[in-house]
């Protein structure tokens, strides 16, 4: 298939024509046939280092052979023929071998880029012959773009062995699928992602079962469809904060995920009646209107008794805005006051609304007692009772 | 006469074989040592002539243990695989051992029935039984059996003077050497030097015609008689020390051992420590305990003089730091470095003709006839049968120690782990295993992954490890603020290990790997967590060995082996006598010092008795105590001791069994409250102590119970108060409400984003293929000191991130002084959230920690204090600062749903309650807080976590104190020095988001009264323990 290319050099040819470069095409084994036996050994300089080539001895004349990896890569090889007592050196060039079918490989990167006109990607493309030797400057190299209904398509021509374009962005979100071809070649597909440019200013909308503060009901905050200023949806999983303001100046704080473009926060109703302004927005980039809410108060009454010569406090029952009695699990405050001074306090949550609190005996001995019940904001002060220490 | 068999040797051999042989498949692979021989087995037949290994620690030098055993197995290895080889190898120590106790009870005893009483009894003793099964110290027990193999030729040596004496003993001497260092160097000082004095003692003995008139004159004069021969002999025996593992001394010299001592069981003091007691001291004594007495008469005859001083140093020695007198004896520095349990071992071989010629006296001799005869044949016979059942209990009981006491985590099926390794690449990273106990080296003979840690201390290289008495990083738990300090070096910076993956079989560990940037990559099928880091580069192909010159690696692969060779063809013809009996082989010299066995002194048999008693007794006495501890509901105190230990050890019908039964709270509602609760304090928190104050009135009392917590983040003191009632003499609990609180809804329904990555989208070994690798995601530095408080230098600052993916944040920080010289480097560890969602922010500091206890002088403190912070020793002050700050791409870990739904701030204390909205639950929520000026600019960060859990749709309480903040400098605020994934941060902000509004960060700055800061902002880290 390949012939054999045989060179019949003399010592004198080479020496007048020292300069003048020998071409080669890559892949085809080259050696070099002299017919007088007075070279003692050739060395070759290539890409890959220095070989020694050796000498094959055939009668009179002598060759010396190339090996096979020096012979497929494209380059300048200095090949200096050594003799008794001189040298004598010249230069041969392989040349890439020009297929119908080139061998083609593609970079693009980065592989996603923001919406809009500034931002690119690049596609770097070479082509190559069966070796991977870049195939001469000029090589035709024509790269087709697809993004959604367009189609382009543009030739260039190889400089330095590879083309390069960069890919502008569009205002919309999606993919941008780039190949090429060169001769009958064509490459495989490579794509980019246009992902959606920073979000602007959204809307908030809240949503509750009803309107009192109970402790037990889940208030959710809802954004509208978060986009950017092209109107893509901004990227699933995007962080947004809630902050709500209740008048105290420490505000609550909560956050969400987008999906879909809408993140949906939840919160709990809070105890005691309070306003709540609400904003959400996406740091150092967007913000939301403001919504206020209204709690009203849940709870009626403070019910409580003493039972137990006194030693037992009940709290309750407690009842919330319909009459029914609280949900379980609100907390209860109780402080014990002696002579105008708090001496201790305790905490514990409701069950069907009832909470009972146990003076022991060795804590609390005999004395007078007054009792401030705190519960869901509200607060009571008792009067003072006598706690006897045995029952009568 | 015809010479006959030993009967008693053979039926010690055969039941011997048959008892070890068949119970070291059980017990083996449990021990703490027989997984490590074979891992250095494994070594050897990998590559025998190289010793250096890769494959622990950053690579060392097996020339740091004699490699005769090793070598062994690594060639029996190539037959039937590593395990054939250890069994192997166990099979020929327990014959070498068995023969070698009746050779010793011979040259000893001169009488072949004691002898093979010796050779039972050797089989079946505690000690041995305790050094094969519970610690599998192979080389050890191959090196003390060939030198009892070695003493008679020695004797015979240098009393009868035939060359083929000596070279028979310097042959068997080589095998011990090249098997174990210690045990001929010390063997020389206690079995072979009171051997020679025995020789001596032997030779005045046929002098003057008669122990008893053995006097000192007759002793020198023998003595010089025999000089030139043990000269010869001792000359040899030294030269084979130092030429047989010559590279092992050349090792030692160049990189001694300049580690920090690791603790040692042996070290105790056994009255303190009771169980290093039973494991050290009881059992490897066993019954030899109760014959004290006439083991010392039989050592101090004038023949065994030389034995008994010996013997009596030995069993000094091995009291370890219950007497002060071991280390008066050794010396600090050798008390610290030697096991001192292996003096006990040798005292109780020594110990084995005694105790053999004491059990032929009693079961057939005139010990016998002396108790028939004074006390009868009954009692006899109960006497007999007590020690024969005494003897039986303590072999079973040591045996199965192991059993009932695990030692070791379950055995772990390691060819998950070894697939996950070979799989795509996964061992061009290092690994670690944590939880593993020394299963570890059996997963490293299996792969050919490398990994951090290692198993055999003393070959250890990094500083991380040699400054603090860490056996191993896997087990560091154990090991307290050391461990777990150096464990979270190696978690927080792991790309300076190359350290990729951690396999955990200890969830213990998990929120340490959360929180120091790691995420879970998939369980496995044996059930091991795999435990990833992102943005670790893979090792580099070359990685540099300390080598050492060929004629040393020859040395090391070619003498061992060749002395076995040696030792063989020198010693064939007698044991092919023996075992054939096709020659009649002269009678040994020792034969004829045999004494008969007569007259038993009945001073002796009572002294003895007495003893035993005494001994029985302590021991009852210290049952007896053990009960009185474990008699829990004496007092309010036992019993609330009793059921936080309960609840600790997660024994919860146990701890229920202490609360109050009339207040009818049953099992199950009791296992229920105490199942729903989920975080740091149930689920990965160990009761270190517990302050119990009572007040107790009559049959009633109250108590206010301060519990101390060791976490691995944090140590945590929580005070619980509990009142208690008297009933029937008994003391309970009486049980606490439950919070009554319900969430809000039955069923939730709640959308979220869901990422995956395929990692390889083609099934290629291709390293990187073009098209698969995701982009790294963007991030944006917003604000970056360098800043400094008391006296600390720390790099606090802000980041964001920029892209439209989750990114996993890994934030590294290098100090420069003005001469721009690089001071020290860190990474952010857990003052930051690592997972970023689009868009999210987090507030970060890095601190930069050196490793600890460097100098010699530095006193370790001896309590776990998790907080202990060694910051890292600068050379000259940082002026100036840079942050590389890399994203990758996170799919997991992105639980962000839990709200502050109230917050209340009081002077410097901080509450409010969490809120759980989504459908994980958090276990262990951590809040960053960081503190802002009057100008809103970030002057500080700190973190708490917190002790419980937020469950799903459930509120939780959290408080926290806020710093002073007295002392904060400034050194330099730029952006200037801070690369993104290797950009400069500039660039990219002007390309991400060109128009950043930053008034536009809502109003989540909660103000604060301080005059060193204004507001402080709290941020959420959400550690989820069982992901859905």
């Amino acid at each position: 298939m390949v012939c054999i290319l045989l060179l019949f050099l003399s010592s004198t040819f080479c020496v007048a024509q020292e300069k003048k470069i020998l071409h080669f095409i890559a892949g085809n084994p080259i050696s070099f046939n002299y017919k007088h036996n007075e070279i003692l050994h050739i060395v070759a300089q290539h890409n890959y280092g220095s070989t020694v080539l050796k000498k094959d001895i055939n009668n009179e004349s002598s060759t010396f052979t190339l090996p096979d990896f020096i012979c497929k890569k494209t380059g300048i090889v200095t090949l200096t023929e050594v003799y008794q007592n001189h040298t004598n050196t010249f230069d041969i060039k392989i040349e890439a071998k020009k297929s119908a079918i080139p061998k083609l490989e593609n970079y693009l990167g980065p592989k996603s880029i923001l919406a809009g006109k500034t931002d690119f990607t690049m596609l770097t493309s070479m082509a190559t012959d069966e070796f991977d030797n870049l195939l001469p400057d000029g090589t035709p190299i024509t790269i087709q773009q697809q993004y959604y209904n367009s189609f382009t398509s543009t030739l260039h021509q190889s400089k330095n062995g590879f083309v390069y374009k960069r890919l502008y962005s569009k205002p919309i979100s999606g993919k941008i699928t780039v190949n090429t071809l060169a001769y009958a070649s064509s490459s495989s597909e490579i794509q980019t992602t246009i992902e959606p440019f920073v979000a602007t200013h959204f809307t908030i909308a809240t949503h509750r079962n009803h309107e009192y503060a109970d402790g037990n009901e889940i208030i959710s905050i809802t954004t509208n469809t978060i986009k950017d200023i092209y109107g893509n949806t901004v990227a699933d999983g995007t962080l947004v904060h809630f902050a709500i303001n209740n008048g105290s100046p420490n505000p609550l704080h909560t956050q969400a995920l987008t999906v879909n473009g809408i993140a949906t926060a939840m919160l709990l109703h809070p105890e005691a009646a309070c306003n709540w302004e609400i904003n959400a927005f996406i740091t150092d980039i967007a913000k939301s209107n403001t919504v206020q809410i209204a709690f009203k108060e849940a709870l009626q009454d403070i019910d409580y008794s003493f039972n137990n010569c006194n030693r037992t406090l009940q709290v309750g029952p407690l009842k919330s805005y319909m009459n029914q009695i609280i949900p379980d699990g609100i907390q209860v405050v109780v402080r014990v006051i002696n002579q105008e001074k708090q001496i201790t306090t305790q905490t514990k949550t409701t069950r069907l609304g009832i909470c009972t609190f146990q003076l022991s005996k060795h804590l609390y001995p005999k004395n007078n007692y007054a009792f401030e019940i705190e519960v869901m904001g509200k607060q009571l002060k008792t009067k003072t009772i006598n706690v006897e220490q045995q029952c009568k | 006469m015809k010479e006959q068999t030993n009967k008693y040797l053979i039926v010690a051999l055969i039941s011997g074989l048959l008892f070890h042989g068949s119970a070291m498949f059980f017990t083996l692979e449990n021990t703490y040592d027989a997984l490590i021989h074979m891992f250095f087995g494994n070594h050897y037949a990998e590559s025998w002539f190289e010793p250096w290994n890769y494959k622990w620690y950053t690579g060392f030098t097996v020339m740091g243990y004699p490699p005769l055993v090793h070598q062994t197995i690594g060639l029996l290895s190539l037959i039937g695989g590593l395990k054939f080889g250890l069994f192997s190898v166990t099979l020929i120590a327990i014959t070498l051992y068995i023969t070698g106790a009746y050779r010793f009870g011979l040259l000893i005893t001169g009488n072949k029935k004691a002898a093979g009483y010796a050779a039972l009894l050797a089989a079946f003793s505690s000690t041995f039984i305790e050094t094969l099964h519970l610690f599998g110290q192979l080389p050890s027990i191959i090196g003390i059996s060939v030198l009892l193999h070695t003493l008679p030729e020695i004797y015979l040596w240098v009393k009868v003077g035939k060359y083929k004496y000596l070279l028979r003993a310097l042959s068997l001497l080589a095998v011990t050497v090249t098997s174990h260092h210690v045990t001929p160097i010390f063997g020389m000082v206690f079995f072979i030097l009171p051997l020679l004095g025995m020789t001596v003692m032997d030779v005045a003995t046929e002098k003057v015609g008669g122990i008893k008139k053995v006097r000192l004159k007759a002793f020198v004069y023998a003595f010089f008689s025999l000089l030139k021969r043990m000269i010869v002999f001792g000359v040899g025996a030294i030269a084979l020390i130092i030429v047989c593992i010559l590279p092992y001394w050349i090792n030692s010299k160049n990189n001694p051992i300049t580690q920090v001592p690791i603790p040692h069981g042996s070290r105790d003091n056994f009255l303190e420590v009771t169980s290093s007691g039973l494991v050290f001291f009881v059992i490897p004594w066993g019954i030899l305990l109760l014959l004290w007495p006439y083991l010392f008469y039989r050592f101090y005859a004038k023949r065994y003089l030389f034995f008994g001083l010996s013997f009596t140093m030995l069993a000094i020695l091995g009291t370890g730091g219950t007497t002060p007198i071991p280390i008066k004896i050794l010396g600090e520095n050798a008390f610290n470095i030697l096991t001192l349990d292996r003096f006990t071992l040798w005292a109780s071989i020594m110990s084995l003709p005694i105790f053999g010629e004491f059990a032929y006296r009693l079961a057939e001799g005139d010990l016998k006839l002396k108790i028939q005869e004074k006390l009868g044949a009954v009692y006899h016979r109960i006497l007999g049968g007590l020690l024969v059942t005494l003897f039986i209990f303590m072999s079973i009981f040591t045996i199965s120690l192991g059993y009932f006491r695990p030692m070791q985590p379950d055995k772990i099926d390691m060819l998950p782990i070894v697939n996950f390794l070979n799989q795509d690449q996964h061992d061009q990273w290092r690994f670690l295993p944590l939880g593993f106990g020394d299963q570890m080296a059996w997963l490293s003979s299996q792969t050919n992954a490398m990994t951090v840690d290692g198993n055999y201390h003393s070959a250890r290289r990094l500083p991380e490890l040699t400054t603090r008495a860490v056996e191993r990083l896997e087990n560091s738990k154990f090991r307290g603020i050391e461990g777990i300090g150096s464990l979270q070096q190696f978690l927080a910076v792991p790309e300076k290990y190359n350290l990729k993956y951690v396999f955990s079989n200890d969830k213990f560990y998990d929120p340490m790997l959360y929180f120091s940037g790691w995420q879970r990559l998939q369980q496995l099928e044996n059930g091991i967590t795999v435990w990833e880091r992102l943005n670790v580069a893979p090792l580099s192909k070359i990685i540099p060995k300390d080598d050492v010159a060929i004629w040393l690696k020859l040395m090391w692969g070619i003498i061992p082996l060749l002395t076995v060779l040696i030792a063989f063809v020198v010693n064939i013809q007698i044991i092919w006598y023996q075992a054939l009996k096709i020659h009649l082989p002269k009678q040994p010299d020792f034969i004829k010092f045999s004494i008969s066995y007569q007259h038993f002194s009945s001073k002796l048999i009572w002294i003895n008795q007495v003893w035993a008693l005494l001994v029985m007794v302590c021991v009852g006495y210290g049952i007896y105590l053990f009960y009185l501890k474990n008699a829990t509901q004496i007092s309010p105190k036992n019993v609330i001791t009793a059921y936080y230990d309960a609840l600790d050890f997660k024994a919860f019908e146990r701890a229920h069994s202490y609360l109050n039964p009339n207040e009818k709270k049953t099992l199950s509602q009791f296992m229920l409250e105490t199942s729903v609760t989920d975080g740091m304090l149930s689920s990965y928190a160990k009761l270190d102590a517990m302050d119990i104050t009572v007040n107790r009135h009559k049959n009633e009392a109250t108590a206010i119970v301060t519990n101390t917590y060791i976490t691995p983040l944090e140590v945590y003191k929580k005070t619980f108060t509990h009142t208690l009632k008297k009933q029937k003499g008994k003391w309970f609990i009486t049980p606490n409400t439950l919070d009554t609180d319900i969430p809000p809804d039955q069923l939730i329904a709640y959308n979220t984003t869901q990422f995956y990555n395929h990692g390889r989208r083609r099934i290629t070994t291709q390293q990187t293929h073009h098209e698969d690798i995701l982009k790294q995601t963007v991030l944006e530095v917003l604000s970056a000191k360098l800043i400094k408080k008391e006296g600390k230098y720390s790099i606090i600052g802000e980041i964001q991130n920029v892209d439209n993916l989750p990114a996993d944040v890994t934030v590294k920080g290098t100090l420069y002084n003005k001469q721009n010289v690089q001071l020290a480097t860190y990474n952010a560890q857990y003052q930051i959230k690592h997972k970023l969602m689009p868009k999210e922010i987090t507030s970060f500091k890095i601190d930069f920690e050196g490793v600890a206890w460097l100098k010699k002088d530095e006193k370790i403190p001896e309590t776990f204090n998790p907080y202990e912070f060694t910051s890292v020793e600068l050379k000259g002050d940082p002026v100036q600062f840079d942050l590389q700050c890399a994203g990758n791409i996170a799919t997991t870990d992105l639980y962000k749903n839990v709200s502050i739904n109230q917050v209340a701030v009081h002077k410097s204390d901080v509450n409010g309650t969490l809120f759980n909205f989504s459908i994980e639950e958090v276990t262990i929520p951590q809040l960053i807080i960081s503190y802002y000026n009057k100008q809103k600019e970030l002057i500080w960060v700190n973190h708490q976590f917190m002790e419980e859990g937020v469950r799903i749709q459930r509120k939780q309480n959290f408080s926290l104190t806020l710093e002073h903040l007295d002392d904060v400098d400034v050194i330099q605020t730029t952006l200037k020095t801070a690369f993104v994934n290797g950009l400069p941060n500039a660039e990219i902000a002007k390309k991400m988001i060109p128009n950043r509004q930053h008034d536009l960060n809502g109003n989540t700055l909660i103000s604060v009264d301080n005059p060193n800061y204004s507001y402080i902002k709290i941020e959420l880290n959400n550690f989820i323990g069982n992901p859905h």
